[in-house]
């Protein structure tokens, strides 16, 4: 059986939505977000800030990076 | 909460390669329902052919099209897309491991294994258009956490066998450090919008 999901080799720190004006062969809508967006383009890395609107198609995506700042926490069970 | 009728209900603990690994469900219309098989992540490499030989081998992973039988009043399959998913094939990556995981003594390379997560719309013209998020097997480790793509594919949604030349194509290239979760329309997206 294969893992649901991935468990990060370094740490999994963002979700973004991205807005992808994917009208290309669907007619999906072209509302792009007026924010700043990151080097892949309108829509990515906005972050949730952005404007959305209804036919705007959105996609979570996990970002691993290596932040020597970021350190693993531990799990404290709680007393019976 | 139930098992449409005619949907398999064989038990997890009996799957094997051939079985179906559904993930996401879109309806498209009361009688038409995609589900994304995810493959089965069976990572066999096959070095002779330079794939991953059961992904590669899969008549079940993609993007299955399920009608309802009238006659037995049960769901069936129509058919399975998965053509352009090339799956079990290897795709680069870039600044990605290149070679075998010594630890593994596979690829890091990954292939694309199937779909999960959907959504789609209906088109004014009487197509669908759907968007997956891709499943992955490889040496790396954690098939889970390998770069994978965002895809999209239009199917004609009263066709009974795929249209010529339908196949997947790349909304979102595999990048290195990125996995793709999810996709969704926005809240209010509807009829107004996509004139179904």
């Amino acid at each position: 059986m294969r893992a649901r999901t991935g468990i990060a080799a370094v740490a999994a720190v963002l979700s973004a939505a991205g807005v992808i004006g994917a009208a290309t062969t669907a007619g999906a809508s072209t509302a792009r977000p007026a924010a700043a967006a990151d080097s892949r383009g309108p829509g990515f890395g906005d972050h949730g800030q952005a404007p959305l609107s209804p036919g705007d198609l959105l996609v979570s995506e996990s970002y691993y990076i290596k932040d020597p700042g970021l350190i693993a926490g531990t799990t404290l069970l709680p007393l019976r | 909460m139930c098992v449409l009728a005619g949907f398999p209900t064989a038990l997890a603990k009996t799957a094997n390669d051939a079985s179906d690994y559904p993930f996401g469900l879109w309806f498209a219309s009361p009688t038409t329902l995609y589900v994304a098989d995810e493959g089965s992540g069976d990572n066999a490499y096959d070095a002779a052919t330079g794939t991953y030989s059961a992904a590669a081998a899969s008549t079940t992973a993609g993007l299955q099209k399920w009608v309802p039988d009238t006659t037995t009043g049960q769901w069936t399959l129509a058919y399975t897309l998965s053509s352009g998913l090339k799956l079990g094939t290897p795709y680069p990556v870039h600044g990605y491991p290149a070679g075998v995981n010594s630890v593994t003594g596979l690829p890091w390379a990954p292939a694309t294994d199937g779909l999960r997560n959907i959504t789609g719309q209906v088109n004014r013209n009487g197509t669908v258009t759907i968007w997956g998020v891709t499943s992955a097997v490889s040496g790396g480790g954690d098939q889970g956490a390998d770069p994978n793509q965002l895809v999209e594919i239009t199917d004609p949604l009263a066709a009974a066998a795929p249209a010529s030349g339908e196949a997947f194509r790349a909304v979102i290239a595999p990048a290195f450090d990125q996995v793709v979760r999810g996709v969704s329309f926005t809240p209010g997206t509807g009829v107004r919008d996509h004139g179904h």
